[in-house]
């Protein structure tokens, strides 16, 4: 019993990082409508960021996240200016391998770099008790942040201007423009919070979780698998699933075996496409 | 949303269309000939193991390509796991190869047959979806066989490999002394595949191709069975992608899981097929010259580095891409375009 409700609150816990990463893919992909295959990349470099600053560097954990949001934020906004904001009007099949080559590049360049090797901090190991339950610590603190991040957006979403501009743009961004707004500066915006996202759940998921240059493209299955299965345009719906993609991993992991994790992700994705096809909060099928 | 995007290469695709209909014979001519040249090339101009085998390679990816973009070029489903059907293919005739007497020259058939089937429950799923679902259903299916053919350790290999069984010399077991007559076979398959697409262009079934990628609403309204075609046009990919798949095993010899199933394989058929241009029957074939020879020449200036090759060639396409978005095919275009007309002025198809 113990280990059944161990399992299912490490999944939760974790559950909580992928729930934000899967939310900026959400908020990139909703906005541009543009799938953004170096996002798990970018989650892999934050993850870097966030090891050696602490490891050599031996900064707080606390200090480093703020630090790798900012960072990440202005790449985001850098990468939108000099490519995302030209590929926005290019046919699918050019966005689809410029994203895809940049996220080669990203990996490739990262293994030249790092190489191969896993690399953890020592925070893996910190644990706490809570009746019985072993938790580890870092995965406490991460849920939340997470949270406290899944908040903030939503206050900055729905309570400013321009969160409110960023939704008329992903609602019907002609119709956007027609009213006055600058749906490239919500572009713009939208762009960096989803790389700033990817960047606190990077840096945050380092004091967990093992480092590699690969695993860019695991994350990247996991926010895609989120966002379908929360249901398309849906942001609520994008974080809900990446906690519940958690939850079946780590199930899988305890009950069966880690190598049937992403094995099980799918065929979770698969059910739920075959009973709701617009994911669990899905408004509209509206992906194409 | 699709719909206006996708429309761009089909107005290309219509002009190509119209300008082959009206001389059939000339480009079946000029196919034949091309064919012979193409054939005849080991004889003369590459004659080392080492260039034949790059040339196996490019009618390799070229053939892989083909089947990716009929696909999505002519029906709009962009699968981003092709590897699915070329992994299938190639453990199809490896599995038979290794634990049968089973000849290749009915395991690559069979292969064939084998991601047919793949490809028909795939898109009994995949069909009623449409854009994003159809690729990360493919691309899910491509890990789950990944994950299958890691732990199905007896019949597989697991994720050591499978060996395909030795036996040098002997034609009937599609084994030969040189790599050329492999060559010739995939040569063969590569300008089946090519007349394929272009007798699909001019064929009622290319029309419903288009008009389901075009749009789905309107095709429905006129009686178009959307789902059906598209259906036909995943399973007729991937019978393409798993033939080709099991040339490629036939070709080394030996499949892994990675090789067979991994992102890196998926990746590839998109980058063959977009590099060449989408909505061009030849852009894959210049896509995959293009790709194979950027590949050898990132693997010879980082010294056999996979990493610095995989890097070199990713930002040569990347920069290609941001470039000339069209692709090479588009590059071609407008250079013809260009010519005769003021220099300097911007030609858009």
């Amino acid at each position: 019993m113990n280990l059944l409700i161990e399992t299912l609150l490490n999944g939760l816990l974790v559950g909580g990082v992928y729930g934000i990463f899967s939310v900026g893919f959400a908020l990139q992909f909703g906005t541009l409508r543009i799938i953004n295959f170096t996002h798990g990349d970018f989650v892999m470099l934050a993850m870097y960021l966030g090891f050696f600053a602490i490891s050599r560097y031996g900064l707080n954990p606390f200090a480093v996240i703020p630090v790798a949001m900012v960072v990440f934020g202005l790449v985001g906004a850098g990468l939108f200016t000099a490519v995302f904001d030209r590929l926005k009007d290019e046919p699918h099949e050019i966005q689809l391998i410029a994203t895809i080559t940049m996220s080669a590049i990203i990996t490739a360049a990262t293994q030249g770099f790092f190489g191969q090797d896993a690399r953890s901090l020592d925070t893996i190991s910190d644990g706490l008790n809570l009746f019985g339950v072993h938790l580890g610590t870092w995965k406490v603190i991460g849920l939340g942040i997470s949270v406290l991040l899944a908040g903030g957006l939503w206050l900055l979403l729905n309570r400013t201007g321009i969160g409110r501009e960023i939704r008329a743009s992903v609602d019907d961004n002609v119709a956007a423009r027609l009213q006055g707004i600058n749906t490239r500066r919500a572009y713009l915006v939208a762009f960096s919070l989803g790389a700033l996202l990817a960047g606190a759940a990077g840096a945050t998921l380092a004091t967990f979780y093992p480092v590699t240059p690969s695993i860019g493209a695991n994350l990247l299955v996991l926010a895609f698998a989120g966002v379908l299965v929360g249901g398309a345009g849906s942001l609520p719906g994008a974080f809900v699933g990446g906690l519940l993609l958690a939850v079946v991993q780590q199930v899988t992991a305890t009950y069966q075996s880690p190598a049937l994790q992403n094995a099980y992700v799918f065929l979770l994705f698969l059910f739920i496409l075959v009973v709701k096809p617009t994911g669990l909060f899905g408004r509209l099928a509206r992906v194409d | 949303m699709s719909t206006e995007v996708a429309r761009e290469p089909g107005a290309a695709m219509t002009a190509r269309q119209t300008m082959l209909a009206r001389r059939p014979v000339l480009t079946v001519t000029a196919g034949g000939v091309a064919l012979l040249i193409c054939a005849s090339l080991p004889l003369w101009a590459f004659p080392d193991d080492y260039s034949v085998g790059i040339l196996l390679q490019i009618a390799i990816y070229a053939g892989y390509g083909l089947s990716w973009h009929l696909l999505a070029g002519y029906t709009g489903q962009y699968s981003f796991g092709h590897a699915t059907f070329f992994g299938t293919g190639a453990y199809v005739l490896s599995v038979l190869s290794y634990h049968t007497e089973v000849s290749p020259w009915f395991g690559i058939g069979l292969a064939a047959i084998g991601a047919a089937l793949v490809g028909l429950i795939v898109g009994l799923i995949a069909v009623r979806l449409s854009g994003l679902f159809f690729g990360l259903i493919t691309f899910g299916t491509s890990l789950m066989l990944g994950v299958a053919a890691n732990q199905l350790v007896d019949l597989t290999g697991g994720a050591a490999g499978l060996p395909l069984p030795l036996r040098v010399d002997q034609p009937e077991m599609m084994q030969f002394s040189t790599q050329v007559p492999l060559f010739e076979i995939t040569l063969v398959v590569v300008f089946g595949y090519l007349l394929l697409t272009w007798g699909l262009l001019r064929s009622r079934l290319g029309l419903l191709f288009r008009s389901v990628r075009d749009d789905p609403v309107a095709a429905d309204a006129s009686g178009v069975n959307v789902r059906g075609v598209r259906l036909g046009a995943l399973c007729l990919s991937a019978a393409m992608a798993g033939l080709i798949g099991a040339i490629y095993a036939q070709s080394l010899l030996f499949i892994d899981p990675e090789s067979a199933f991994g992102l890196t394989q998926s990746v590839n058929a998109i980058f063959t097929a977009i590099i060449g241009g989408v909505g061009s029957v030849l852009g894959p074939v210049f896509g995959a010259v293009a790709f194979v020879l950027l590949r050898e020449l990132g693997i010879a200036i980082s010294e056999g580095n996979g990493v610095y090759s995989v890097l070199f060639y990713s930002a040569v396409v990347f920069v290609l891409i941001m470039v000339a978005p069209k692709g090479l095919a588009g590059i071609g275009r407008s250079l013809a375009a260009l010519r005769g007309r003021s220099f300097g002025k911007r030609v858009r198809r």
